[in-house]
C-alpha cells in the first residue's frame, strides 16, 4: 500500500522539510503541521479519526485526501503478513511506475517521478515505529556541513578537502532500538588507604584495609541501537548522541521525500549487544561510588541487566557518497546535530609530516631536559 | 556474714590460682619478644645449621654486651636485591638509632661485606674492616662460614675495646692517608684493598638509559607515531555518547553501601637527613678515594667488602 502526499491546494508532491519541520508543497509553499494532521493517529482505538482541519484541509478532505489516506491500515497483526511477501510490487500513486524497492525499504523517492511515497504496510503492525526523530538538518545544509568538516581534517589529502565530489547524499531514516534498561550490579572489593606521616627520626606507612561493598541500581533510558543490518554498527554508535527532545511520535508524513528502512533485527535480537554495552556503564558507575582510597581491587563482581522496554524509532542519518581516486568513501552525518562519522581517505605525506614533526619535537625536548639536568649534577 | 567470707576467700583463692597460671605465660611471652628483639643473626641464604644459628646469637649477644655494640649477621641469596652496602644500610634504617656492626654474606653475587654504625664507626673503621675480611676470607671461601662469623665476631668485640689507631677513620682519603715513607704498609694495604674491590662498582652506573640517544630517539618515534595513529583512528569520529547521557539519575542509585575496616598494617623507614656531602647521587658518598657512606636514613658508617 503507498502512501504519497498530494497537496491539496495545487497537487504537486509534498515532502517532509527539515527547515520547518512541516510537510511542505515546493510547488505553491503550502505547509502542513504533522503532529496536528496525523497526531490522532493514536485514537485509533475508537475508530475514529478526528483531524484538527480548517476549511481547506476540509475540502480538501472532501476530494483528494481520498486518495492521500485511503485504508488506513490498522494495527491489528494481520497486516504484518507481508514478510516473507517481498515480491510485492509498488506502484507510484502519481505516475504509476513500479517503484523499485528493497525488501527493507519502508519510504522512498519514486524513480520516475521524484514523488516522496510512503510503503504504509510495511510500517504498521509490529512494523510500526513507536517514535521518530524527524530530519533537522536540510540537504543543503547537511552539504555545507559536510565541506566544512572534509577542511577540517588534519590528515586528509588536501585535493580531498574541497568536497567537491560528492556523488550522492541522502536522507535515510535508520530504524534503531531505544530501549530503556534497568541494571543492577553488586561489587566486593578490597581496598586501602595509605598515609604517611613523619615521626621523629621515622617516616611511617600506614596502609588500612577496608572491605567494600557496592550495591548499585541503575536504570538507563532510550540508549539507541542500530537495528538495520545495512549499517555499520560502530558507525552508528559514533553518531550518538541524538536529542531526545526532538523525539515525537512516529508518523508516516515525516518519512515523505526520505529513504526508511525497516528493522532488520528484532530487540530480542539485539539485547545482548546492548547488554554488554550496559553492562560497562553500570561497571564504571560501581567504580565512580568507590572514592577516598589509594587501591581498589574487585574480589566479586555482578552485573545484571534487564530490558525494561524497547521501542522502534527511526533516527535521522545523511548518507554521503564521496568518490575519491576511483574508491568511495562513505560518511554518515547525524541529521538533527551534524555530527559526522566515517574513514576519511588519508594522506601518507601529512601522516609522514605529522609524524617526523612530532617526533623531531619530543626528541629536541628530550634532548634539552638531559642536557639541562645533566648540567645540574 | 559467714557466707560472704567465705565468698571472698574462695574469690582471692581463685584469683590467686588465676595469677600463678597467667605469670609464667606473660613471662614466656616477654622473653619470646625479647628475644625477638635480640635475633642478631639473620640467615636468608640458609647456610648454617639451626644449631650453628643458636651457637652464632648467643655468641654475637655476649660478646656484644661486654664490647657494647650490637654484632649482626646477615646472609642472603637473592640475586634481584639490592647490592650488598646497600642491603646493609636498609636493615640499618630499620632500627633505630645504636651502635652496629654488620657482616654481610651476599652468596648471589659471591661477596662479603661489612659495615660499623654509631661507636662502631669509629673503632671498627674501614681500616679494621680489611683485616677482619682478611682475616675470615680464606674460611669464607672455603665454606667455613661459622668458623668465619666466629672470627667475625671475637674481632669485632675486641676491636671495640682498642683505643688505639682511631685516627683512621672511615672518611679517609687516599691524600689524608698517614704520611710517610711511601712504603707505609697501611697505605699500600689499603690501596690494594681499593684494587681488589671495586667499590665504585655499583654506583657508577652507565648513565640512566632514559639519557641514552638511542632510547630517546626511539621514544619519539614511538610517541609520533602513538599520536598520529590516534589523529588517523579518530578521523573517522570518536564515540562521545557516556553511560551518564542515557542516566535516569532520578530513579537511579546506590542501594547498598559498606566500608568495613579489616586491619591496619604500618612499616618505618629512617627520615632521610638532608646531608650536604651526600651529592654523590647514591647511597652513600664514595667517590675520590672515600670510604664509607651514608644511608639514605641518614646513618654514616665504615665499610669494606670482598669479592670471594
Amino acid at each position: 500500500m503507498v502512501i504519497h502526499y498530494k497537496c491539496p491546494n495545487c497537487g504537486a508532491d509534498m515532502a517532509y522539510n527539515a527547515e520547518s519541520g512541516m510537510l511542505r508543497c515546493d510547488s505553491c509553499g503550502r505547509t502542513d503541521n504533522i503532529e496536528q494532521m496525523a497526531g490522532e493517529k493514536h485514537s485509533t482505538s475508537d475508530g475514529t479519526y478526528s483531524y484538527d482541519m480548517d476549511e481547506k484541509d476540509e475540502e480538501a478532505a472532501r476530494s483528494a485526501f481520498d486518495n492521500d489516506y485511503e485504508e488506513l491500515p490498522d494495527e491489528s497483526e494481520s497486516h504484518n503478513t507481508f514478510e516473507g511477501d517481498e515480491a510485492v510490487e509498488y506502484h507510484c500513486k502519481n505516475c504509476g511506475a513500479v517503484l523499485i524497492t528493497d525488501p527493507q525499504t519502508t519510504a522512498t523517492t519514486c524513480s520516475f517521478c521524484q514523488a516522496g511515497v510512503v510503503l504504509g504496510d510495511r510500517l504498521s503492525g509490529s512494523l510500526a515505529p513507536d517514535k521518530v526523530i524527524p530530519f533537522t538538518i536540510s540537504k543543503s545544509q547537511a552539504q555545507e556541513a559536510f565541506k566544512k568538516w572534509c577542511r577540517k581534517g588534519l590528515l586528509t589529502p588536501s585535493d580531498f578537502m574541497t568536497a567537491d565530489r560528492i556523488k550522492n547524499i541522502t536522507g535515510l531514516y535508520v530504524p534503531f532500538w531505544l530501549y530503556d534498561l534497568n541494571g543492577r550490579g553488586e561489587a566486593e572489593a578490597t581496598c586501602t588507604r595509605v598515609r604517611t606521616y613523619t615521626l621523629g627520626d621515622w617516616i611511617y606507612t600506614e596502609t588500612k584495609y577496608y572491605h567494600v561493598y557496592r550495591k548499585v541500581d541503575l536504570n538507563y533510558i532510550r540508549i539507541p541501537c542500530d537495528a538495520s543490518q545495512k549499517m555499520d554498527d560502530n558507525m552508528m554508535d559514533k553518531l550518538e548522541p541524538y536529542e531526545y527532545s526532538g523525539l515525537k511520535d512516529f508518523n508516516m508524513p515525516y518519512l515523505a521525500g526520505y529513504i526508511a528502512e525497516k528493522y532488520d533485527f528484532d530487540d530480542n535480537a539485539l539485547l545482548p549487544r546492548i547488554k554488554s554495552r550496559v553492562s560497562d556503564y553500570v561497571d564504571a558507575y560501581i567504580r565512580s561510588t568507590i572514592t577516598g582510597y589509594s587501591t581498589v581491587s574487585f574480589n566479586r563482581k555482578s552485573i545484571d541487566i534487564r530490558k525494561l522496554r524497547a521501542d522502534y524509532t527511526l533516527f535521522p542519518v545523511w548518507m554521503v557518497c564521496y568518490d575519491y581516486r576511483k574508491a568511495e568513501h562513505i560518511f554518515a552525518m547525524n541529521g538533527q546535530t551534524g555530527k559526522i562519522v566515517g574513514k576519511p581517505p588519508l594522506s601518507a605525506a601529512k601522516i609522514m609530516l605529522w609524524f617526523s614533526g612530532i617526533s623531531s619535537g619530543a626528541f629536541l625536548v628530550m634532548r634539552l631536559l638531559t642536557l639541562l639536568l645533566g648540567g645540574a649534577r | 556474714m559467714r557466707d560472704g567470707l567465705r565468698r571472698t576467700f574462695l574469690f582471692c583463692f581463685l584469683m590467686g590460682m588465676l595469677l600463678a597460671i597467667m605469670l609464667p605465660g606473660t613471662g614466656s611471652a616477654l622473653a619470646a619478644e625479647a628475644e625477638g628483639n635480640a635475633k642478631r643473626v639473620y640467615d636468608e641464604a640458609g647456610i648454617l645449621t639451626q644449631e650453628e644459628i643458636s651457637l652464632l646469637e648467643d655468641m654475637c649477644l655476649t660478646y656484644g654486651e661486654d664490647a657494647e655494640v650490637e654484632i649482626f649477621i646477615l646472609t642472603h641469596n637473592d640475586p634481584n636485591t639490592v647490592y650488598p652496602e646497600r642491603y646493609i644500610e636498609d636493615f640499618e634504617d630499620l632500627l633505630p638509632v645504636g651502635d652496629r656492626v654488620y657482616f654481610l654474606y651476599d652468596m648471589a653475587r659471591s661477596e662479603i661485606f661489612m659495615e660499623g654504625y654509631g661507636k662502631a664507626e669509629t673503632y671498627i673503621h674501614s681500616r679494621r674492616i680489611d683485616v677482619i675480611l682478611d682475616t675470615v676470607f680464606d674460611d669464607m671461601k672455603a665454606g667455613n662460614y661459622y668458623d668465619a662469623f666466629e672470627t667475625y665476631i671475637t674481632m669485632s668485640a675486641d676491636y671495640m675495646k682498642d683505643d688505639s689507631e682511631l685516627n683512621w677513620d672511615h672518611n679517609y682519603n687516599l691524600q689524608d692517608l698517614p704520611s710517610g715513607s711511601s712504603s707505609d704498609p697501611a697505605k699500600d694495604d689499603y690501596i690494594r684493598h681499593q684494587n681488589e674491590y671495586d667499590y665504585d662498582r655499583y654506583y657508577d652506573k652507565p648513565e640512566s638509559v632514559l639519557t641514552k640517544v638511542w632510547f630517546q630517539l626511539a621514544a619519539s618515534l614511538a610517541i609520533g607515531g602513538i599520536t598520529v595513529g590516534i589523529m588517523a583512528y579518530n578521523s573517522g569520529g570518536r564515540m562521545t555518547a557516556k553511560g551518564s547521557d542515557y542516566l535516569d539519575v532520578n530513579r537511579s542509585g546506590l542501594i547498598g553501601r559498606r566500608d568495613v575496616y579489616i586491619r591496619t598494617r604500618v612499616t618505618r623507614i629512617r627520615r632521610p637527613t638532608n646531608n650536604t656531602n651526600n651529592t654523590s647521587g647514591r647511597g652513600g658518598f664514595n667517590s675520590g678515594g672515600f670510604r664509607g657512606g651514608v644511608s639514605s636514613g641518614g646513618r654514616s658508617h665504615s665499610s669494606g667488602g670482598r669479592r670471594l
